[in-house]
């Protein structure tokens, strides 16, 4: 070991001890040198790999303070900017019981600061085996803190935008909702899907006026309580430019909750049943028999009369005793005064036009709710028949609204939208009828509120004008005479035809006061005259107090 | 080197302090007590948050125990490092005999900490002989195998083989498998180091080799771990996520002192995972440091096992350089989730009284071998 040789050696002993410690150490220094490198080496893998997680490692949890939101989706908006739907950031708190050091504790400090939670749900969540539970989703950031606060290992919050809808249940069926990915299931959610999720996208506005829907959407409310219906719509469209400035169907439900719901009250009635809806297409008849000019408005036509077509007398829900020219033919219903005038017009006319007034195909507004109408192949004359007032077809309220529409606005059509109507958004106007057809039709609606079955939806000074129809509704073989689909079409000033109010219930009931009565006059008019009462007022249009000109079918003025 | 001696010490000053300062290797010192000292500013981080889940009042509690250990350790250590090389051996022989009845007593004096006996109590500390068992061995080793090179009729290898056994042996009956897995590899680069055939290295690995697919096979927590390891999506790998998470946090710079998040739900932030909340808080820059002074610690003491001219010197820094070598790589393995966790302390950091006294044991052995003394090295040069 040492250098210097013990003196009791031989000389030449200690010369073999150093030359074969020498070569020890020799061959003991490679060595260390190799099991050095392979040291520095890992070393380096070590320094290799820390800068990847901590350098370039998602930083999960890194900050402490809310994030930005990274899904955004646009607002939706009213026609005044009034939100319909918006995006926030809520929490969601979720566990991972196999991290939960003591599930007792936990549950108990949990219903501590969230008290509506279910504690045997909560601690059997927790006691799972395993990875990952939700507890509770959607919390704001002081709900958060104060879960956050309690300080227990194993809960952790994920970060999750969600949608909201301000106004709840009001325009449930026209803004929709997302699912939890926030894609638009439903709606204008789901039609305008890829336009809201669009980064920085601007809110989107809607033609629909909330403070309009409201009062709708309160009137039906009153109604489907009032003639226990099974379910009512309401659609109010500006005939000049197409924009639905409301759309109701009741029932409606959360869209901030979508999954609570029934699925039917997720149904958009409106625009997604279609109907037999009755007599409210007779004003569509009239204004064909006017355009073809198959009669005048004071040539009498026998009603009177049983009428018979292919065997099958025409029944009559209103009798007359003598001949009615085509406004009283109107504003009495006669079914049999219409079936005369829609056989003059001839079926191939009568399908033009109900094409040309968008009749035959789903409404092409901007929603994915639209049903197709449906429409009977074999057209018969009898088809011609029972079609001009409104039976053996069934289409949506809206679509009707908007044929009507069509009817008053100077005989134009325009497509229904629920798009605020812009430059980018113009509407294109399609003739249907000419000016002086759609004049006298109007004049024929005003005479049903002055003279007719409408007498109950007038409002003093906008000059309502409408059309009832009552449809039994159809059964095995035939109709069913108890379940009835009342409407009632209106539109609103007289004067200058702006707003059609389109109201349907579906199965209203006779009730104290409607003297057994179930049909449109005695629910669905005054539910559109209630309606026209509040709305005209927000749309703009001046009440009238000067006596407004009845219609020229009649001397009287009204009030 | 006279002149700068004189800075301090006279070289003719012969009081053994003097002696001492002047033939010790400065660098090797100066690693040690950096080492320590940032162990305890760390610990100032990790023992807060480790007192706070432990419903401890003291926050500092870890702190002051660790502070404890150290000082004893440090005193242990200078003591050591005054002995020469061969009284300092047979210390380390002492150790290794002492360490190895401690831990055939341990079923009767121990306690069971989590399914393991491993330790025995001292008034209110833990002692785990096997720590100590671990260096003692490796000097154990080294003497063994140089003095084979001086006297090929003692049956060395034999010899040393038995021991390896018998500390294997008790090491598995606690159980205790991360130990014995680097108890073996420690074996393994002795043998290598001293220059045994390719033959006796082969054998050696695949002993380990085979030893580890026992383990795997025939010990449950150990095929959990390891599985664990393997398919992280199935199973429980709370400490290790927390860990990432923490390292992932920390960035270049770190979250700032005690600002640390994670600490406080990682339940072996003060001990095996310590380097994540030191990443986490600190950053990328002070891990390295910290990297650094390790590394520097374990290549300073290679580099002098380069350069002593004492077979047995050379073996005994190599070994101990290796083991504390190992047991840095296998913790910031673990730390980095590139091994399936173990408890494995990171050396002279992570909080720990056995750990920490036994490392200034194995500072202390390697300072001793290390001290210049004349002709000790550049022999051949």
């Amino acid at each position: 070991m040492s250098v210097t040789p013990p003196d009791h050696f031989p000389q030449a002993r200690t010369m073999t001890v150093a030359d074969d410690e020498f070569a020890s150490v020799s061959e003991g220094r490679i060595r260390i040198r190799i099991g050095a490198f392979i040291f520095m080496f890992v070393l380096l893998l070590v320094v290799l790999r820390l800068a990847e997680v901590s350098l370039f490692g998602d930083k999960r949890g890194a900050n402490l303070l809310p994030k930005e939101i990274t899904t955004t989706r646009a607002d939706i908006k009213d026609r005044n900017g009034e939100v319909l739907a918006t995006t926030l950031s809520t929490y969601s708190l979720y566990a991972e019981p196999r991290k939960v050091w003591n599930v007792e504790e936990t549950v108990q400090k949990l219903i501590s600061v969230r008290p509506e939670l279910d504690i045997n749900v909560l601690r059997e969540r927790l006691s799972a085996k395993r990875s990952f539970v939700w507890i509770e989703r959607g919390l704001t950031p002081k709900e958060r803190q104060s879960v956050f606060a309690l300080g227990l290992p194993g809960l952790a919050f994920r970060q999750e935008p969600k949608r909201v809808y301000p106004r709840g249940n009001l325009a449930s069926h026209i803004a929709g909702f997302t699912d939890v990915d926030l894609n638009g299931s439903a709606g204008v959610e789901r039609a305008f899907n890829d336009r809201l999720a669009e980064k920085n996208a601007p809110s989107l506005a809607l033609s629909v006026d909330m403070r309009v829907q409201y009062a709708v959407a309160d009137e039906l409310q009153k109604g489907l309580e009032r003639f226990e219906a099974l379910s009512n719509a309401g659609v109010v469209l500006n005939l000049k430019t197409g924009e639905i400035v409301s759309m109701v169907s009741l029932p409606n439900f959360d869209p901030n909750d979508p999954g609570a719901t029934l699925p039917e009250t997720r149904f958009n009635h409106a625009s997604m049943s279609t109907y037999d809806l009755g007599s409210v297409f007779k004003p569509l008849t009239m204004a064909m028999a006017l355009e073809e000019g198959v009669s005048s408005l004071t040539e009498p036509h026998p009603v009177q009369k049983p009428f018979k077509v292919r065997d099958k007398f025409i029944r009559e829900d209103h009798p007359s005793k003598v001949p009615l020219a085509m406004p009283d033919i109107l504003a009495q219903s006669s079914n049999r005064g219409t079936a005369i005038l829609a056989l003059r017009v001839g079926a191939e006319k009568q399908k033009q036009y109900l094409k040309a007034l968008g009749l035959f195909d789903r409404v092409p507004f901007e929603l994915a709710e639209s049903a197709k109408p449906q429409v009977q192949n074999r057209w018969i004359d009898l088809t011609t028949v029972t079609v001009s007032y409104g039976h053996g077809i069934s289409v949506t309220p809206l679509g009707l609204a908007a044929a009507i529409g069509a009817t008053l606005n100077d005989g134009l059509y325009v497509t229904p939208t629920l798009i605020k109507r812009d430059a980018a958004n113009a509407a294109t106007p399609r003739r249907v009828f000419s000016s002086s057809t759609s004049r006298h039709t109007r004049d024929m609606m005003r005479y049903v509120v002055t003279h007719g079955t409408g007498k109950k939806s007038r409002v003093k000074g906008y000059g309502v004008m409408g059309k009832t129809g009552t449809a039994e509704k159809p059964a095995m073989g035939g109709y069913d005479e108890k379940r009835l689909v009342t409407s009632y079409v209106a539109a609103f000033p007289y004067e200058d035809p702006t707003y059609v109010v389109m109201i349907t219930y579906d199965e209203p009931k006779a009730v104290e006061g409607t003297y057994g009565y179930a049909t449109a006059g005695w629910n669905a008019a005054p539910t559109a005259g209630a309606v026209i009462e509040r709305i005209a007022p927000m749309l703009g249009v001046q009440r009238r107090i000067d006596p407004i000109a009845m219609s020229p079918f009649s001397e009287e003025a009204l009030p | 080197m006279a002149f700068t001696a004189t800075l301090s010490t006279s070289r003719t000053n012969r009081s053994l302090i003097g002696e001492w300062w002047r033939s010790v290797d400065h660098i090797t010192l100066g690693f040690l007590v950096c080492l320590i000292g940032a162990g305890l500013i760390l610990g100032m981080a990790a023992s807060p948050a480790a007192s706070a889940r432990l419903g401890i009042e003291n926050p500092f509690y870890f702190l002051f125990r660790q502070g404890l250990f150290v000082f004893v350790g440090l005193i242990g250590a200078f003591i050591l490092s005054l002995m020469t090389p061969s009284n300092a051996r047979r210390i380390g022989v002492l150790a290794l005999i002492g360490s190895a009845g401690l831990m055939v007593l341990l079923p009767y004096i121990g306690y069971e900490v989590k399914g393991s006996v491993r330790w025995f109590r001292i008034g209110p500390f833990g002692l785990q002989p096997s720590e100590f068992a671990k260096p003692a061995f490796i000097v154990f080793a080294a003497w063994m195998f140089s003095v084979r090179k001086r006297d090929a009729s003692v049956p060395a290898v034999a010899i040393v083989f038995a021991a390896y056994l018998g500390l294997i042996a008790l090491l598995i009956s606690q159980p205790d498998f991360g130990q014995s897995f680097l108890l073996t590899l420690c074996f393994a680069a002795v043998f290598f180091f001293a220059g045994l055939s390719l033959g006796w290295v082969l054998f050696m690995m695949s002993i380990s080799i085979f030893g580890a697919i026992a383990a795997y096979m025939s010990l449950p927590h150990v095929r959990a771990r390891v599985e664990k390891f393997m398919s992280p999506d199935s199973s429980d790998t709370y400490q290790t996520d927390k860990a990432l998470e923490a390292i992932s946090n920390g960035g270049f710079f770190g979250r700032g002192p005690g600002e640390g998040a994670v600490k406080y739900s990682l339940p072996d932030g003060h001990t095996d995972f310590i380097f994540a909340v030191t990443v986490e808080e600190f950053g990328f820059m002070i891990s390295l440091l910290l990297i650094f002074l390790l590394a520097g610690f374990v290549i300073r003491c290679f580099r002098n096992a380069l350069k002593l001219n004492d077979y047995f010197s050379q073996l005994a820094v190599a070994g101990l350089a290796t083991m504390i070598g190992m047991q840095v790589v296998i913790n910031l393995f673990v730390n980095l989730n590139m091994a399936p966790s173990k408890g494995m302390t990171l050396p002279f950091i992570s909080y720990g009284g056995s750990s920490m006294l036994a490392l200034c044991f194995t500072a202390g052995l390697i300072l001793s071998f290390t001290r210049k003394r004349p002709g000790a090295y550049g022999y051949g040069q």
